[in-house]
């Protein structure tokens, strides 16, 4: 058993929407695990199953060999999974530092020590620690999310799409960003579209296609392959 | 609507306009028109040796007819009025309108609103430091509101209102009835309006309201017997004699529109807080 | 001089009404309606404010706590037994269904203490002229106690957790429940503030005058256009706008009769809507 598993998850947005159709999800520790596939294939919707944003209607979903299936997102969080959104994932009028401490809102205990440590990681962020985050950078912005979902210290860390909308300088300082905290022992699942990176970066690769799972394998195995590369990554 | 259905109404409305309707006589009032009221209110603060009046009132349709009518009264006897600020309601202060008043340097301050706005009038006005001697309308300062406020905030005020005649023997027969020492001037009224229906009824010996128009002044004005009470009344109708019938509220004598001819006007001062008698005008 | 006169007439007006309107503001950022049910709570907190000065005798500072207290207590019941199954169909049904409660409230209290104007048990003082502009001393109480009672709410926005846990729910409910922070306590603790707010501004008020149950419906709505113009749903917003439309209102008196004072708030929300749609600091929470 992984450390998070998902089994058979069907999930939608309503009774009659289905856009998950029985989807496997596995991540290792220490893993970094890259999600792509076309648009509307459920990729964003299989993060939110995960993270308890989305109540499954059929499927099991396991953290550390424990049932998280269809629980609340606070309680899933305080079991170590936290959840960065592609959009909205921080609050704008908030300055950096309040951003930090509502991460980690759901554990107050040692949150400063935990501030100062999290700020250690991201210099950018200490920097502009009293500043609004939405004065921040696109890059920032996602550096910031990610340095919230950090608070709670997770064992692993679901990211939708974290390169969405932003410069090639700036997603490649963001994907160094993300090597760096899977080192420090954070397994990581990442839905991207920018295939190429996130199959660069990652161990291993789940392709999905229309709610399915449609390829699953080590990511240099899948980047290599020709078909694959000839409908995901564009040549 | 009332002339439209045929339905005779008394009404205690004191607005000009209401008599100026066309309701081809289905409609007497015991109530002072503003005019009535405003000449005399003119008329006890001239006797009060003002003569430069400043006018602070309420938004509502009786503010200008009303600042008129005191206006004629006030020239021909030497006053003026000085200045005239229209307020709205339900604002938690007036001060910046009190100051405008105080523009035209009044030396007698007559306002007319209702209660909650002239509380708040009086307290500005206190708190300005202003002493003059202020007019309201008696249902704008009834006792129950000035407990609320001190003593000091109501120095000085005058209170006027049509009253019921209580001189006229119909007065105390309605006082009696009614059970209550002084009737105040609405309930007079209220008590007229019985009697002058029950009288009308039995002169037109008809119940419906173009025979209640038709006949209300054959009972209430006129040389016929004084009478003081339906029941009295009665009486004498039975014996086949005309009647004027003089009312708890005044003479109850109308118009040809349907307004009073005359009425008594009451006027009472604050001292220490209470409403004391000044006279009866 | 007479424009200074009016700038400090207005200055004293617009901080009062400030304290409701960071109430009604607060409210929006974070349940996401406009709750007109503050009027009959101005009414309660004024009542309330009443017995504890009046029949209990307190001082009135102590007073002004009490018509906090219960005003926000009644607002947090008010709001989980009526308006929260409300909120479920949208800003409009709750709106309505605030205006509904708020004729309610307004009328219970009407049962209980009749119609008739009631005072606070104050002395009343004379005004303190400095340097030819007048301004009373129940004022500038009125006054420190409002900005006071403003600079306690921006710590605690500010500095508490509970207060950060607010602004993270208006600024992003989603994330915020994404993050652990419960919308249902945050939702009451919002109610109870804002309530308390307002029952506090209604006994400011009428500490300068009288109370009557009517006392929280004839503010409403310049409260409302107070909001509106700072930008509905910033607490600074409410701030700035209580003052633009108390000021305002007092300057306009320059140009119009008194008898159009209330068309002021009107005019300025159609200014701020024109030229500023989110009003004049957004609708940033704070």
């Amino acid at each position: 058993m992984g450390l998070l598993t998902a089994t058979g998850v069907v999930a939608g947005y309503g009774a009659a929407d289905e856009i998950l159709k029985g989807v496997d999800l596995r991540v290792e520790p220490g893993e970094i695990v890259g999600i792509i596939g076309p648009n509307g294939a459920g990729k964003s919707t299989l993060l939110k199953a995960v993270a308890g944003l989305l109540k499954p209607k059929s499927g099991a979903i396991q953290l550390d060999n424990q049932d998280i299936t269809g629980k609340e997102p606070r309680d899933i969080s305080r079991m170590g999974l936290a959840y960065v959104p592609q959009e909205h994932n921080i609050f704008p009028s908030m300055s950096v530092r309040e951003n930090l401490e509502m991460g980690g809102y759901v554990d107050p205990k040692g949150a400063k020590e935990r501030i100062d440590g999290v700020l250690g990681r991201f210099p950018v962020l200490a920097k502009k620690r009293r500043h609004a985050a939405r004065t921040l950078s696109g890059g920032e912005r996602q550096m910031l999310a990610m340095a919230m979902a950090l608070m709670v210290e997770p064992a692993v860390l679901l990211l939708d799409e974290p390169s969405a909308g932003l410069s090639p300088v700036a997603a490649e300082v963001l994907f160094d960003a993300i090597i760096k905290i899977n080192k420090e022992g954070v397994s990581i699942a990442m839905v991207e579209q920018n295939a190429n990176e996130a199959l660069a970066i990652s161990h291993r690769a789940y392709i999905l296609v229309d709610g399915k799972n449609s390829r699953t394998g080590p990511a240099a195995a899948l980047a290599a392959d020709p078909e694959i590369r000839r409908i995901f990554l564009g040549g | 609507m009332c002339w439209e259905s045929k339905t005779f109404l008394m009404t205690v409305s004191g607005a000009d306009s209401i008599t100026l309707l066309p309701h081809q006589g289905f409609l007497v009032r015991t109530q002072p028109t503003s005019k009535l009221q405003a000449t005399a209110h003119g008329e006890f603060i001239l006797s009060q040796g003002a003569k430069r009046v400043g006018i602070i009132g309420i938004q509502a349709p009786f503010a200008l007819p009303n600042k008129e009518h005191l206006e004629n009264t006030l020239k021909p006897k030497g006053g003026e009025v000085v200045s005239h600020v229209i307020y709205e309601k339900d604002k938690p202060t007036y001060r910046s309108e009190i100051d405008q008043m105080m523009r035209g340097r009044p030396d007698y301050i007559y306002t007319n609103g209702y209660a909650p706005d002239t509380v708040v009038l009086l307290r500005d006005m206190y708190r300005a430091g202003i002493d003059l001697p202020k007019f309201a309308q008696s249902y704008a300062v009834p006792q129950p509101t000035l407990d609320t406020i001190p003593a000091e905030v109501s120095a000085k005020v005058f209170t006027g209102q049509p009253s019921a005649d209580i001189e006229s023997p119909a007065y105390k027969l309605a006082a009696d009835r009614i059970g209550e020492k002084e009737p105040d001037g609405y309930v007079s009224q209220a008590t007229d309006w019985a009697s002058m229906a029950v009288l009308t009824i039995a002169k037109a010996k008809e119940v419906s309201g173009v025979a209640m128009k038709d006949n209300i002044r054959k009972i209430c004005q006129g040389s016929g017997q004084k009478v003081y009470s339906a029941v009295e009344g009665l009486k004498v109708l039975g014996e086949g004699k005309e009647i004027n019938y003089e009312g708890a509220s005044g003479p109850c004598d109308f118009t040809d529109i349907g307004d009073i001819l005359g009425c008594r006007f009451r006027y009472m001062h604050v001292v220490k807080g209470k409403l004391e008698f000044l006279k009866l005008v | 001089m007479e424009v200074l006169q009016l700038i400090v007439n207005g200055l004293m007006a617009g901080t009062i009404l400030a304290v409701p309107a960071i109430g009604l503001t607060a409210i929006f950022a974070v349940l996401r309606f406009t709750n007109f049910a503050l009027a009959s709570h101005m009414t309660i907190g004024a009542f309330a404010g009443y017995v504890a000065n009046v029949t209990f005798g307190l001082p009135a500072v102590a007073s002004l706590g009490f018509a906090f207290l219960i005003a926000g207590l009644i607002g947090v019941l008010s709001d989980e037994i009526v308006l929260k199954a409300f909120r479920r169909a949208g800003f409009i049904t709750t709106a309505i269904g605030s205006i509904a409660l708020t004729i309610a409230l307004e009328n219970l209290v009407r049962f209980i203490f009749g119609n008739q104007l009631r005072g606070y048990n104050l002395p009343i003082q004379r005004d303190w002229v400095i340097s030819g502009i007048r301004i009373s001393p129940q004022q500038v109480e009125n006054f420190v106690v409002a900005v006071i009672v403003m600079a306690a709410l921006f710590a605690f926005l500010a500095f508490t957790r509970t207060g950060k846990s607010m602004r993270a729910v208006a600024d992003n409910p989603m994330l915020a429940a994404i993050k652990g922070i419960n919308a249902n306590a945050v939702a009451r603790i919002v109610s109870f503030v804002a309530m308390g707010l307002a029952g506090l501004g209604g006994m400011l008020i009428g500490l300068d005058t009288t109370i009557d149950p009517l006392i929280g419906f004839k503010t409403i709505l310049q409260i409302f256009a107070a909001a509106v113009v700072g930008g509905l749903g910033s607490i600074p917003g409410a701030v700035v706008g209580a003052l633009v439309v108390g000021v305002g209102e007092e300057l306009s008196l320059l140009v119009l009769t008194p008898a159009y004072r209330t068309a002021v708030g009107f005019i300025a929300i159609l200014l701020v809507l024109t030229f500023r749609p989110r009003g004049i600091l957004g609708q940033r929470a704070y």
